[in-house]
């Protein structure tokens, strides 16, 4: 094989790994919107799918307009360059001349972006980047079902999978990263970057939403408000499991020339090593769900997300040990939190406040501890508790809780936030989408205006028998 | 500290374990043991945890029988009482089928009625279903 053939391969490995990474991250948007499909009622199931599959819409577009850039471009931001910037003039630093080209190519009119055999490279970091993005998002989407407005959601899904938790990954999973640079802030699998914030923001959102109508009786005591197909919402886990594990894998950088695998903070690391600590997270987090919920479906299943959300920040480095008790530990509470937060007036349908904020924050905040001293570079703090704990801070509410919070505030204040009550009460289904879900069905919607329309015409569809 | 490295290049340059505790096996041997002793202890637990749920009572499978062949009945003699005299054979076809259509959808209304008998009964003593993610 001729050396030029040689150093292709090796362009084609990268180009490749990603590539199929991120197709398989495609696995947990089918998940989440089989999961949060399962866990609405039957009257908002198309709706709640619906509202999901559009944060591929919504995030996927802004993305490529402002979220890209902004990952490369506010690394230094800032620390360098001042509030109005420009934070990435080249002459100002060495560091800020070796980012600078990862700047130019995020522009939308970059050639890097479009066909070009001179770069293989930054389009598919552009993919798996836009992937992780609409994750983030989706994890807000299955928290507010049933009641947010469409638009109100996807403005949110912007705000936050375009921009609060890319500025978080500029600062803290970057390697120009000042998070990262300056305080030794270490988040391998994004538990405080994605999860962290997106938990978050998801809790500062439901805060101005509000529970849905019926979720609390007259004495403010929470009632369960069941799925309408649990056998789905467990599929739906399923597949968010599998997209998990090519979520870590591409953490993993390999490029073009390299001798060996690194973190994204240019750190050793193996692949290996991922598999075997997302399986052991996995059935540990189970475990600790299943013990702490005693038996419960939603959290033990839940409880193998929370178990990898609580391991993730340091999976590169944990024993498997480590891993397991983590991941049991953050699984085992993660029911408590959950249970605690519905007490407290927020109607989480799908936990995602327990799982992905509290396990997101325990996750990132613990790489601190117990993976504290290990060295990240020349001239880079080493892992410490401060700095760990600074930014995941920094992350659950400077860039979480707190756009969240305000962004919805915002909405609400000009009434775009909620559904009225009667669209609720009637279903977003047909309220936002004139069509039913289960259309052949006899829900009680179908039996009430059959024997309220008997006699006058034969009823062929529920839409005969139910029209706006 | 859990690392087993002093400086960044001692570290980047490893050939071999980069793991916490690396250089400490009695610690790894103490966090094996606990999770030994996670993993038996799911093992006692997976015996003794169980969900509440009761099953139906005679008492409530009857109500539900009855309920569901009052509807029945009820709705099968309403739409006589309606018929015309005059009505057309497309009318009566209509009629016809409407007929072999609602005792369908009555037996579903009669499933979730028991659902929700079902769901009163033990409501006080369930745990409330939650959904996390």
């Amino acid at each position: 094989m001729s050396p030029e053939a040689q150093e292709f391969l090796g362009t084609f490995v990268a180009e490749s790994f990603y590539y199929w990474a991120s197709v398989f991250m495609l696995l947990i948007h089918a998940g989440f919107l089989a999961y949060e499909g399962g866990a609405s009622r039957t009257k908002n199931v198309l709706a709640t799918m619906v509202k999901n599959l559009l944060t591929l819409a919504s995030v996927g577009l802004s993305f490529f307009f402002f979220g890209w850039w902004v990952y490369n471009a506010f690394p230094f931001f800032p620390i360098t360059g001042g509030i109005l910037g420009p934070w990435t003039n080249p002459e100002q630093s060495k560091a800020i001349a070796t980012a600078m080209p990862y700047v130019d190519a995020s522009y939308p009119w970059s050639p890097a972006l479009a066909p070009n055999t001179g770069d293989h490279i930054t389009g598919v970091f552009f993919f798996a980047f836009a992937l992780f993005a609409m994750t983030t998002a989706s994890i807000l989407s299955g928290a507010l079902i049933e009641r947010v407005k469409i638009g109100a959601y996807l403005v949110m899904s912007i705000v936050l999978g375009s921009f609060t938790w890319v500025v978080a990954a500029a600062w803290g999973w970057n390697p120009f990263g000042w998070m990262f640079t300056q305080l030794g802030y270490h988040d391998f699998g994004c538990a405080g970057v994605v999860h962290g914030v997106s938990g978050f923001f998801t809790l500062g959102v439901l805060m101005n939403l509000g529970p849905r109508i019926g979720k609390y009786d007259a004495d403010g005591r929470p009632r369960p408000i069941l799925p309408h197909n649990l056998p789905l919402t467990m599929v739906g886990l399923m597949l968010i499991f599998v997209g998990f594990y090519a979520f870590l894998a591409a953490c993993l950088i390999f490029l073009p020339g390299y001798t060996g695998e690194t973190t994204i903070y240019g750190t050793p690391m193996t692949l290996a090593s991922i598999g075997v600590s997302t399986t052991l997270a996995l059935a540990a987090g189970l475990v600790g769900a299943y013990i702490s919920s005693k038996g419960d479906p939603f959290f033990t299943i839940s409880g193998g997300l929370a178990g990898i959300i609580t391991a993730g920040g340091g999976m590169d480095l944990y024993h498997p040990s480590i891993v397991i008790i983590l991941a049991f530990i953050g699984a085992f509470l993660m029911p408590k939190v959950s249970i605690a937060l519905e007490k407290r007036g927020i109607d989480d349908p799908v936990g995602a406040c327990g799982v992905h904020a509290f396990c997101g924050f325990l996750g990132s905040a613990v790489v601190g501890i117990v993976a504290a001293g290990y060295p990240q570079g020349e001239g880079i703090a080493s892992i410490n508790p401060i700095g760990q704990i600074v930014g995941t801070l920094i992350c659950t509410v400077l860039l979480g809780f707190i756009p969240g919070y305000a962004t919805s505030w915002l909405l609400k204040k000009f009434n775009l936030l909620r559904v009225s009550p009667q669209e609720e009460i009637d279903g977003l289904d047909l309220s936002d989408l004139g069509a039913e879900g289960y259309p052949e069905y006899a829900t009680l919607a179908f039996v009430d205006d059959a024997t309220a329309q008997r006699g006058t015409s034969v009823p062929r569809t529920s839409i005969d028998l139910a029209p706006e | 500290m859990s690392s087993p490295f002093s400086n960044f290049k001692e570290f980047s340059d490893a050939k071999g374990p980069i793991y916490t505790f690396a250089n400490n096996p009695t610690m790894i041997g103490f966090l094996l043991v606990v999770c030994l002793a996670i993993v038996v202890y799911f093992l006692y637990a997976s015996y003794t945890i169980k969900q509440e749920v009761p099953a139906k009572t005679p008492a409530a499978l009857s109500l539900l029988l009855v309920a569901g062949a009052a509807s029945i009945l009820g709705m099968e003699f309403v739409p006589q009482s309606h018929k015309q005299p005059e009505t057309s054979r497309h009318q009566q076809s209509q009629h016809s089928t409407a007929r072999n259509w609602q005792p369908l959808a009555l037996l579903g209304m009669v499933g979730i009625g028991g659902t929700q008998l079902g769901r009163k009964r033990r409501s006080p003593r369930r745990k409330p279903l939650r959904r996390p993610r």
